[in-house]
């Protein structure tokens, strides 16, 4: 089987990657903490991902065939290439925590109120190692398929709370006066577009690097007018007052289309939606089993997949005995993210330039 | 020294050694003589005496004196009317040959033997498909007879690329196995493969193409089949010239094909002959279909126990009304006419013709009627169940029904254990195994995943005139299939 | 790689088992309810809901006639709102199911001053469907529990289909219970349809208006027409309009609504511009005038007096009646000068906003007709 993804790919695993979990709050997130405006926020921080995928491919391209573990041992040395696969380790593992504590808690509040989290979360972790043990190539391919799914079902949705929705709620658009809040408001939505570091365990073939770091580019940049919209949809239907009362705000509006021929729309997100949640997370599991199989390389795969869903599994529903734990979450994981997603990258890419290991993209 | 004479009575007595009931006609010629051997049942008897034992005789008596012997090469050409011949000087060969039913012919005073085809199996003869049933398009199936199906393929491909290879296969069946592919189309490393894994196959017999499909696939244990069945001989010649490769099974009616995806058993070749709008269509429903029957009892199942609130109060109320004397749970309930639908297929396809009418009128009569008025279905899961059997029908490659059948019943316990999501969690583990397994080197779900815009159009919208070229992913020598556009 | 397989499957299969179908619920074992009632007397809430007698279906037929109603009410009383609602689920013999519910009814006396806490409870509660109606109720709901209707169909239905083909007709406006809650949230007042009985018959009365979540009044069906023309989407009136020795007919629906504000040394002022469109239907005698431009241009004049009329009394409600925006004067001043809202009390200063309204008709004659020819 070839050993790397195509553009296509990339973009939806971009989007559902990014996607995962945190499309359900954001729009209260917006609403509470920025306002009508918060679409700015939301495509300016677009854009800074944007340009950090952007490195991720570049460098995955100027390797071709490898993963960031490989090539850091190349630019920086065996040593620290283990520090920051262990690194890379412990921030998918919480962040993996986090997406399945929202899952679990999505899915007990709306659908399933009398079963319990821990066996949400036994049954999904499980179904997420089958998916991530059938490897890159195979996990890149499931994403295109979801992805397309994911995204037709939610344009469609959204289109049709658009024009059921109350526009006033999301006016005024700009209010020069709240531009400071709006900068500030980056920092709300760093959460939004953590999932671009799992680029790093995706191996690119080297050729038309250029196009593909563009495609990350736009990808990113899509991702984030994809997220307006949806916030912008939800707000309508919600109102900018209620949304901020709810911590899963989407679901809460998709309930209120109305609709002839399905009584709660969710039902839809539970389907369609929940598809795309679970590729996310799936991606979150996949680099967390690429990463600790190149770190562990004579355990089988097989065992690296069981043992990284029991610790998975054992954060977890750890984790929701903890009252406190989605704001723990919150507060640490954009600055883990941004290690990861920037930091890391970025030093790499410098370090790999003044040696003269990267060359000029195709 | 051993003298020839020797030679041949040593195979002679070796043959009568071994018991296996053969016939034996002997003609005396000049100072020796020339056995005649063959099993009766194998060989065409008339054509024996016309062309064979008739000119050998007028040869022995006229040509020959005591001091001239006969040789087979003389023989093989001069004498007997029959085109299919060789000469051979193995003596080890000769039980075999005899076994796979040629007409030896043995001389006493020449090392070299003659091999003569003049076999005749009772088979049945060329009728309509049974399986890839059609309203338009050629009606020509493959019978069981290896030479009558490679004429069929011949005559219309009468290409000079097209490949053929034999092999035999079995080591007491020795069953004949011919390997098709146009030479300058075929992806040559799907041909070595499969050229490799026959080669490599060590086993006593092979009865069928489904048993030597065990051998030639990827993996054995997947629910998926992954080599197609084809029953028609054009479908047969569309697939050679789309660059796949067939593998004909003396003794069996079904050719295999591959490679094969996903998405082909969705294709008939209805969709090429007729409009191409019509074939949009109908690929469209047989998608369709295939969810329906996959997921319609599936549904049934997560509404009724977990999402009632999903439907509109009006038909909860009537699905309620419905379900009011039932006594099972939707899960039960689900599988048990499930179950019982596929009592009902597997009845009626082993019930003996003459019985089978009034089985399928008391199926409908007790099943249908019965079953609802005591109260033991309700009719909603009963429709579904239906409408679910007659899409699993639709789809054209029959091999893709039984995954369906087996599928769905796991499909419907993960419903009824998590609801819609236990749904979504099975699908999306249905979903990576599709995505993850290959053909032959062809990724199972292309052109779906990895993505092709041009083969994913064409497998929707098909039209010789304006697709000019063979699927990409099937990485063949020659892309262009034409010149060109309509 | 079989072995392999095959424990990934196990596993899956045991997480499966351990899911234990804790929400799995047979329908045909529940109790569907399609309305629940909210009362309060004497400082006690009462819920009662109406309940669906299931009968099972026979012969694949659809459900024969037989006496008696469909519906069965039961009722539990209590304290606040959990008290009584236990009180209801110690009676029920099957759990009670309220994703089927389409009415929520709430009597003048509960919504008075307890209506902002049942909807905070209403939006928690995951067993609604998020798309319940809400109307308010004045007379005895023993009343409403016996209303007739021919099909028998329960009245939690009948109600909601009510204001459902009201809002498809443009006869009254639609309003969710989020924009409820927003309201609320938003302090500011908000207008819920109020639903009577007519010998028998069920029917929308009028609309009750609330400040700061509290009943404060009612507007009758009859003099909402100003009301529909500023909040509904398509609004459409019938007038019938004297002429001379007869009467005309004609039917007006909104086209075009816009509200602009300006805001000049403190002083607030509206300009609401309405354009309607009149479709003159039929005349009371053939004998009336021609209908030609003259007399259309009368017909357009007389029609634009009585519409601004009805706005300008509908404004003066609002302001001077029950001095609460629930005519969303207040989202439009919003949306002009944000900064400026913020900083204001919008309670205190809609009163005092000026409004000025400008109303123009386009009149037409009705395409399917010649009424005209003689």
């Amino acid at each position: 089987m070839q050993s790397s993804i195509s553009n296509r790919q990339i973009f939806f695993l971009l989007l559902l990657t990014l996607t995962a979990c945190t499309i359900i709050s954001i729009p209260k997130v917006i609403a509470q903490r920025i306002g009508t405006g918060g679409w700015l926020s939301l495509m300016l921080t677009a854009a800074l991902f944007a340009l950090f995928a952007m490195v991720i491919v570049r460098m995955n391209s100027a390797f071709p065939g490898m993963t960031l573990f490989e090539y850091s041992q190349r630019i920086v040395g065996r040593v620290m290439a283990h520090v920051i696969a262990v690194y890379f380790i412990l921030y998918f593992f919480l962040i993996s925590a986090y997406f399945i504590l929202q899952l679990a808690s999505v899915l007990q509040s709306e659908f399933y109120p009398k079963t319990p989290r821990w066996a949400m979360t036994i049954v999904s972790v499980i179904v997420f190692g089958m998916i991530a043990h059938r490897g890159v190539v195979s996990v890149a391919r499931f994403f295109e398929v979801i992805g397309i799914i994911f995204i037709i079902t939610a344009v469609t949705a959204h289109i049709v709370m658009l024009l059921q929705g109350d526009l006033r709620e999301i006016q005024p658009f700009f209010r020069s006066s709240k531009l400071p809040q709006y900068l500030l408001g980056i920092k709300e939505c760093l959460f939004a577009f953590l999932g671009v570091e799992v680029l790093t365990v995706f191996p690119l073939s080297g050729k038309r690097s250029r196009r593909s770091a563009i495609t990350a580019f736009l990808s990113v940049l899509f991702i984030g007018v994809f997220y307006v919209f949806i916030v912008e949809t939800c707000i309508m239907m919600l109102g900018i007052q209620s949304a901020q009362n709810y911590n899963f705000a989407l679901i809460e509006a998709i309930k209120q289309v109305d609709n002839p021929i399905l009584e709660r729309f969710d039902i839809l997100f539970l389907t369609v939606g929940f598809a795309g949640l679970v590729a996310g997370v799936c991606g979150i599991y996949l680099a967390l089993v690429e990463y600790s199989a190149r770190l562990f390389h004579k355990a089988g795969r097989l065992t690296i997949v069981i043992g990284v869903g029991t610790i998975m599994t054992a954060l977890s529903i750890a984790t929701q005995a903890i009252q406190p734990a989605m704001t723990i979450f919150e507060s640490v994981l954009p600055i883990a993210g941004l290690v990861c997603a920037f930091l890391i990258p970025t030093t790499l890419l410098l370090i790999a330039k003044v040696r003269g290991l990267v060359q000029k993209p195709l | 020294m051993i003298t020839k004479k020797l030679k041949m009575e040593t195979i002679l007595n070796e043959i009568e050694a071994e018991g296996f009931a053969l016939s034996q006609r002997s003609l005396a010629c000049g100072r020796g003589s020339i056995e005649i051997l063959y099993i009766q049942q194998l060989t065409d008897r008339a054509s024996l005496m016309d062309f064979v034992i008739r000119p050998l005789s007028l040869y022995a008596r006229q040509e020959f004196n005591d001091n001239h012997n006969p040789k087979a090469k003389t023989i093989a050409r001069d004498v007997l009317y029959v085109d299919d011949y060789k000469l051979h000087t193995d003596g080890s060969d000769v039980q075999s040959f005899i076994l796979d039913g040629m007409t030896v012919i043995l001389l006493s005073d020449d090392d070299e033997y003659i091999v003569v085809n003049l076999k005749k199996v009772e088979h049945r003869s060329i009728s309509d498909p049974m399986i890839e049933y059609t309203l338009r398009g050629p009606r020509d199936c493959f019978v069981e007879n290896l030479d009558a199906n490679l004429s069929l393929i011949r005559y219309r491909n009468k290409d000079a690329k097209l490949r053929v290879c034999q092999y035999n296969v079995g080591k007491r069946t020795n069953t004949s196995v011919a390997l098709l592919y146009i030479e300058d189309i075929a992806n040559e490393k799907v041909v070595s493969l499969m050229k490799k894994r026959i080669q490599a196959i060590d086993v006593d017999g092979i009865g069928d193409s489904g048993e030597l499909e065990v051998f030639l696939q990827n993996s054995n244990l997947d629910l998926f089949p992954q080599m197609g069945m084809v029953e028609r001989s054009d479908m047969a010649q569309h697939l050679l010239h789309e660059g796949k490769v067939l593998v004909l099974v003396d003794g069996s009616g079904l050719v295999l094909s591959a490679p094969k995806c996903f998405p082909e058993f969705f294709f008939s070749c209805d969709d090429r002959y007729d409009n191409m709008y019509f074939g949009l269509f109908m690929r469209i429903l047989r998608y369709a279909s295939f969810f329906i029957a996959l997921y319609a009892t599936s549904f049934f199942v997560g509404i009724s126990e977990f999402h009632i609130d999903a439907i509109p109060s009006r038909y909860a109320i009537s699905l309620a009304e419905m379900r009011a004397s039932v006594p099972f749970i939707p899960l039960v309930g689900a599988l048990l006419v499930e179950f019982v639908v596929e009592l009902l297929r597997e009845a009626l396809l082993r019930v003996p013709k003459q019985i089978g009418p009034a089985v399928g009128i008391v199926s409908a009569i007790v099943i249908g009627q019965a079953a609802i008025s005591a109260g033991i279905f309700s009719p909603l899961l009963l429709i579904l169940s239906s409408v679910s059997l007659l899409a699993s029908f639709v789809m054209p490659d029959f091999a893709l029904i039984n995954p369906i059948r087996i599928l769905k019943f796991i499909g419907i316990l993960c419903t009824g254990f998590l609801g819609f999501y236990g749904l979504i969690l099975f699908s999306c583990v249905l979903l990576i195994h599709l995505v993850s397994i290959e053909s032959f080197g062809v990724p199972y779900f292309a052109p779906f995943a990895p993505f092709n815009r041009y083969d994913f159009v064409r497998s929707f919208l098909f039209n010789i005139s304006i697709s000019p070229y063979r699927p990409k992913y099937l990485n063949v020598k020659d892309k262009k299939r034409t010149k060109t556009r309509g | 790689m079989f072995r392999s397989r095959c424990k990934l499957i196990v596993l899956l299969l045991v997480g499966f088992m351990l899911t234990g179908c804790w929400d799995a619920a047979n329908i045909s074992s529940l109790d569907l309810a399609t309305m629940v009632i909210l009362e309060k007397q004497e400082n006690k809430f009462s819920f009662t809901v109406e309940i669906v007698k299931i009968s099972p279906q026979s012969g694949g037929e659809g459900s024969g006639g037989g006496g008696g109603k469909k519906q069965t009410y039961l009722t539990g009383t209590g304290e606040d709102f959990a008290k009584a609602r236990r009180a209801l689920d110690i009676q029920q013999d099957k759990p009670l199911f309220l994703g089927t519910v389409r009415t929520l009814v709430i009597t003048g006396e509960a919504a008075a001053n307890d209506l902002a806490e049942y909807l905070f409870r209403l939006r928690e509660n995951q067993e609604y469907r998020q798309k319940v109606s809400i109307v308010i109720l004045h007379d005895d709901p023993k009343v409403l529990m016996k209303a007739e209707n021919e099909a028998d169909q329960p009245i939690g239905f009948i109600i909601d289909d009510t204001i459902r083909t009201g809002q498809e007709k443009g006869l009254t406006c639609a309003v969710t219970v989020e924009k409820y809650i927003n309201d609320i949230l938003a302090k500011r007042g908000f207008i819920v349809q109020h639903i009577g009985l007519v010998d028998q018959e069920i029917r929308l009365d009028g609309y009750s208006v609330f400040r700061d979540a509290k009943l404060v009044g009612l507007i009758r069906v009859e003099e909402a027409s100003g009301l529909l023309y500023l909040l509904a989407e398509r609004p459409v009136w019938v007038y019938r309009l004297p002429g001379d020795g007869g009467f005309i007919t004609a039917e007006v629906k909104l086209n075009k609504r816009k509200i602009k504000s300006t805001y000049q040394d403190g002083r607030i002022r509206f300009q609401v511009q309405l354009a309607f469109g009149a479709t003159i239907q039929y005349k009371s005698d053939v004998k009336l005038f021609p209908l030609n431009g003259q007399n259309i241009q009368r017909y357009s004049d007389e029609l634009n007096q009585v519409l601004s009329q009805e706005v300008r009394t509908a404004i003066e409600q609002s302001q001077n009646t029950f001095q609460c925006d629930y005519l969303d004067f207040g989202e439009a001043f919003r949306l002009a000068y944000p900064d400026e809202f913020e900083r204001m009390d919008w309670i205190a200063e809609y009163p005092k906003t000026e409004i000025d309204i400008s109303t123009t008709v386009d009149i037409s004659v009705s395409d399917k007709l010649d009424i005209e020819a003689s």
